[in-house]
This record gives C-alpha cells, sequence and structure tokens, in this order.
C-alpha cells in the first residue's frame, strides 16, 4: 500500500516536471538554446499565483489564467530584448545572458518578496480514496491540469498553423524561412509558451508547496535531468522523462533518501550523456 | 567559439612593473580586508587562467568547482586526519585533481559542445552531494571540514622565522603560487602543445584529419586545468580554514566561467583581468548580497550584448577608437579636413 502512495505521489511529480521539462525542450529545438532562466520563470509564476490567489484573494482558477498570460508575457518579451540580440552568438553567448537573468530575478524576487517561504491555502481541499490510498483532490487536479497542457501542447504543434511552423523551425530553420515563417514571431511564441507551461506547472503545484525565491534553481535541475534522458527537443521525451523522473524519485527516496535519489539521477544522466547523448528519443521533433 | 586572435601582447616592462606593484602593495597597506581580498582575488585568477586552458580545447567545462573540491578536500583531509604538512598536502591536493580529471575525462571529453557541458554540470553537483551525503566520518558531511591548519613556520637557522598561516606571509605565498603557475600556463599556451590545443578547439576534425591524436591532448589539458583547480582548492581551504560542499557547487563554477567571459577568452589576459575585476566587486559588495546579484546580473548580460569580447576587447576597440579619433584631431589642425 505504502508503494501505491509513493508511486501515486510519484506520478503527479512527474506531471509537474513533464510541464517544466516540455517548457525547456520546446525551447532547445527551436531557439537551439538551454534557457538557464526557466527555473526563475517557474519561480515567477509561483509567485504570480500567490499574489494573485493569496494576496488578492482572487479566484484560484482566474489567478492560475492570469498568471500564465503573465508569464506568456514574459517570456514573449525575454527573447525579443534578451535572447534575440545574442541569437547569432550561439550557445554560449545565450547562457551567460540566462544566468545573467536569472542572478537578475532570483535577487530581484527575494528583494521584493524575502527569501521566506510562503505558503498559500490549497485550492481544492478534500481527499478520495484510490483502492485504498488516500489522494487529496488537489493533486488530482495537478494531474488532470497537465494533462490537459500536455494534450493541449501536442495538438497546437500538430494541428495547429504556428504549432506546424514551430516544428518547421526545429527541423531545418533555413526551409522555414524559405516558406515563409518568421523565425523571430516563432522563437518568441516558443519561449512565451515554455514561460506559460512554467507558470502552469508553478500555479498548479503551489497549494501543496511552500515557495521561495530559490525554488528556481533545483526545478532547473531537474528539468535537465528529464530533458537529457528523454532526448532534447523531443516532446514525447519530456513525458517519458519527466514521468520517470517522477517514479524514480519516489521509490529513489522512499528505498534510499532524498540525496541518495539524486545522486542516482545525476549518475544515471552522466551515463545517458556518455552512451547515448540524444536520450531515450533523440532530438526528433515530434 | 575561442576564436584565434592574436594574444593581447603587453610589452614586458609593463607586466613587470605590475608584477612589482602587487609584490610591494603590503609595504602600502597592512589592512588585512585588503590583503584578504587581494588573496581571494590572486585564487579565483588561478582558477579563471586554468579554466581557459580547458576552453583552448574547445570544451566548455562547468565543473571547475569539482576539481577546486577534490584539490580542497584532499589537501584538507591529508593536513587533518594525516598530519601531512601544507607543502605536501598542496602537491597532493593538484595531483589528485588532476587525475581525477584525467579519468573522468576520458569518458567525457568525447563528447562535445552542449553534451559536455551538461555533462559537466551532472558531474559538479554530483560531486558537490557526494562530498556532502558521503564517508562523513572523514569528509565532514555537510558540516565540512574546519579547523584547517596553515602553512606553518619556515625559518632561516640564525636569520629569521616566518609563520606562513599570518597574513602578510600568506599573502607573498598566494602570489608566488599564482605568478608561478600563470606563468607555466601561459608558456603551455604559446608553446607548440599550446598550439595544438587551439587547433583542436578551432576546428577538431581538420585537427583529426593532420594527425593530432584528440582524445590525448584534449585529457591532458583537461588534467592540466584541473590540476590547477586542485591547488587553487588547496590554498583555499588551508587560507580559510574551513570548507563545506556548499563553497563547490555549479554556481560556483559558472562564477568562474563569468569571470572568463567578462574579462575575454579571446586572449591570455582576459580571465585574470575578468577575474580580478569581478572578485574585487564581488568581495567589496558582499554586505548587500541581493543587490550584488542583481548587479552581476546586468553587468552579465550588459557585456554579452554589448561587449562579447569581454573587458579586454573592450579596451581593444577603445584604444583602436582613441587612436583613431587621435589620427582625425592632427589630420584636422594639419587643415587636411574640416
Amino acid at each position: 500500500m505504502a508503494l501505491a502512495l509513493v508511486a501515486l505521489n510519484g506520478i503527479t511529480q512527474g506531471m509537474i516536471y513533464v510541464l517544466i521539462a516540455m517548457g525547456l525542450t520546446l525551447v532547445f529545438s527551436i531557439m537551439h538554446i538551454i534557457n538557464f532562466a526557466h527555473g526563475e520563470l517557474y519561480m515567477l509564476g509561483a509567485f504570480a499565483l500567490w499574489l494573485l490567489y493569496s494576496e488578492f484573494h482572487i479566484n484560484y482558477l482566474l489567478a492560475l489564467i492570469v498568471s500564465i498570460v503573465l508569464l506568456f508575457i514574459l517570456g514573449l518579451i525575454m527573447e525579443r530584448f534578451f535572447f534575440r540580440p545574442v541569437r547569432a552568438g550561439g550557445l554560449f553567448p545565450s547562457f551567460i545572458v540566462a544566468v545573467g537573468l536569472v542572478l537578475c530575478l532570483q535577487n530581484l524576487a527575494l528583494i521584493a518578496f524575502s527569501g521566506r517561504d510562503k505558503g498559500v491555502p490549497t485550492a481544492i481541499p478534500g481527499i478520495m480514496n484510490i483502492y485504498g490510498v488516500p489522494y487529496p483532490y488537489e493533486k488530482l487536479t495537478i494531474v488532470l491540469g497537465s494533462a490537459a497542457l500536455i494534450a493541449g501542447l501536442f495538438f497546437f504543434v500538430q494541428r495547429v498553423r504556428m504549432g506546424k511552423a514551430m516544428r518547421a523551425v526545429a527541423q531545418d530553420p533555413d526551409a522555414a524561412v524559405l516558406q515563409g515563417i518568421s523565425i523571430n514571431q516563432t522563437s518568441a511564441l516558443c519561449l512565451g509558451i515554455g514561460a506559460a507551461l512554467a507558470a502552469a506547472a508553478a500555479g498548479l503545484v503551489t497549494p501543496i508547496l511552500f515557495i521561495n525565491p530559490y525554488m528556481g534553481g533545483g526545478m532547473l535541475m531537474k528539468a535537465f535531468i528529464i530533458i537529457i534522458l528523454g532526448g532534447m527537443g523531443s516532446i514525447p521525451g519530456a513525458v517519458i522523462g519527466g514521468l520517470f523522473l517522477g517514479l524514480m524519485e519516489g521509490y529513489g527516496t522512499y528505498f534510499f533518501g532524498a540525496v541518495e535519489a539524486l545522486i542516482i539521477s545525476f549518475g544515471i544522466i552522466m551515463l545517458v550523456l556518455i552512451v547515448r547523448p540524444t536520450g531515450l528519443m533523440g532530438q526528433v521533433f515530434r | 567559439m575561442i576564436s584565434i586572435k592574436k594574444s593581447l601582447t603587453r610589452p614586458l616592462s609593463l607586466l613587470l612593473v605590475l608584477v612589482i606593484i602587487v609584490l610591494l602593495i603590503p609595504l602600502v597597506t597592512q589592512d588585512k580586508y585588503y590583503l584578504h581580498i587581494l588573496i581571494i582575488m590572486a585564487i579565483f585568477i588561478l582558477l579563471t587562467a586554468s579554466l581557459r586552458l580547458i576552453f583552448l580545447t574547445g570544451q566548455p567545462s562547468l565543473g571547475h568547482s569539482a576539481f577546486m573540491a577534490i584539490g580542497a578536500y584532499t589537501s584538507a583531509v591529508l593536513a587533518i586526519n594525516l598530519g601531512l604538512s601544507f607543502w605536501l598536502a598542496l602537491i597532493a591536493a593538484g595531483v589528485t585533481a588532476g587525475i581525477a580529471a584525467a579519468l573522468i575525462g576520458i569518458p567525457i571529453l568525447r563528447l562535445k559542445g552542449i553534451y559536455f557541458f551538461l555533462v559537466t554540470f551532472a558531474f559538479v553537483e554530483l560531486v558537490r552531494m557526494a562530498f556532502n551525503t558521503f564517508w562523513r566520518d572523514v569528509l565532514g558531511g555537510p558540516w565540512g571540514k574546519y579547523n584547517i591548519p596553515g602553512p606553518g613556520r619556515i625559518s632561516i637557522p640564525g636569520l629569521f622565522t616566518v609563520n606562513l598561516g599570518d597574513r602578510i606571509p600568506f599573502y607573498y605565498l598566494t602570489v608566488v603560487l599564482v605568478l608561478i603557475s600563470l606563468i607555466i600556463l601561459y608558456r603551455i599556451e604559446r608553446s607548440r602543445m599550446g598550439l595544438v590545443f587551439k587547433a583542436i578547439g578551432g576546428t577538431d576534425d581538420l585537427a583529426e584529419h593532420v594527425g593530432i591524436h584528440l582524445m590525448g591532448y584534449k585529457v591532458f589539458a583537461f588534467a592540466i586545468g584541473c590540476f590547477f583547480a586542485g591547488i587553487a582548492g588547496s590554498v583555499y581551504a588551508h587560507y580559510h580554514g574551513v570548507i563545506t560542499p556548499p563553497d563547490f557547487g555549479w554556481v560556483e563554477s559558472n562564477y568562474i566561467i563569468f569571470y572568463m567571459i567578462v574579462g575575454g577568452v579571446g586572449s591570455f589576459a582576459g580571465p585574470v583581468l575578468g577575474a580580478s575585476v569581478l572578485t574585487f566587486a564581488r568581495t567589496f559588495f558582499s554586505a548587500f548580497p541581493y543587490y550584488t546579484g542583481l548587479t552581476f546580473g546586468i553587468l552579465l548580460i550588459a557585456v554579452m550584448m554589448f561587449m562579447p569580447e569581454g573587458l579586454v576587447g573592450g579596451w581593444a576597440r577603445l584604444s583602436s577608437l582613441a587612436a583613431k579619433l587621435l589620427a582625425l584631431s592632427r589630420r584636422q589642425s594639419k587643415g587636411e579636413i574640416t
């Protein structure tokens, strides 16, 4: 029974990881940069929700939607003013800019909100019973909400014009330009969507967590683990990787302890990078 | 990424003057705080310059802190648990870091670019967590190693006795160590082997076609760079007297890369300059942690957008601009142009 509980919690946590990893892998496949500032986007999403829901007492769902929109806009701004000017330089300038952004955003949050933990009241109280295992409705919301967003992203990428444009840019930027696709617009949209996904993840998970300005860094590391495992640039890979990490962390912590589980995770990704750098599903953007 | 530009060649005399100034500083100020900043600067100059060697071969390593940690812990454990002298511990620290680098380098140096970057990221965090969790009776776990002894006394019988643990003698010790290391690194970079490193960093396929054994040179460069990281770690450990796992992580590795990039990767002097300026700023403003971080972030973004060659590049551009303006004003005064 305890193992079933671990599995349920692992899947719940895994879904959150998937949302964050999807945003990161999306940005990598289209913009060919690793957005080190992604963790801070997650953190800002959490604080946006906290502000709206806990401080201004706005309805939870509304607060969630508004914080997603806000972070989407922030993603657009980030691409336009920080990543686009250095796009030509390749990997390194964007890395430096991203970490510069991390320093700025994290310290701004620290100045504005202080480093103390903050909590948000539960949005959906109550616990349900799954074959004898207690499972809060809040966590069910996380799983359902994440699943909806994942499905939404798949649909967007497969059927919607802008989404297909993003796939085209990921596969072959030059050919995409020849087809009349604007790399600028696509990149901006891509980062916006990534930020929105991070905000969604944060908004969903904040009611069951404490938040502070440092939460971005840890999440970023987990996101790296996932996209390396699943394959950078692959959305299905992010899904598999996220769920895998969630479950592995759950069982790892249960059997060995939290830090040991993390060490094992890092060891695994080192091995994956050495043996099969493209991860499980490679760089194919599906 | 590392362009094969001409290194900024300073006249030897200017360099000599700088060295003399550095050596004479304790005559001007005996203030412990300023000497402290300078010692920290020296340690990070060594870290940054040694990282540059690794970057020259085209391997962007985020793992430098891990080898600093290996050096620091090796030195601390040998000094405390085995009672070895500082000098032995220092050498052992460097050698251990170098060997560890060679061993880990063999599997990971096959990777390039972003993959190498990520694997070193994983490695440095793994090392930090390992030092935090395992062999706590020797490594000290989250509490780290404390009461690390200083270098101790040296004496020339009949003349004088100097306790190297004191601030001023330790300053000289650090300066001399770092100077010697910098000279070694510079000579390596200017040697034929350095040319090979740059060739590998520039286009490794072509280098291989010319008959250069990539892995051998890459591992060697990695090992040498990390050797000096270990040395720096040992000096750091014996200076502070306390080392804890949070001192070494990907964040610290990041900072070393920043110092290098802000200083300018194109030349040997760049990392030295970058490390000096930024560690000075960082230590000086450490009283305002949040605002320091914010300023650093803004600085990084600004440098990347407006001065990607770093301070050294910016200086070169500034001086060439000044020369042009001077020539222009000369022509104007001669009446050639209005």
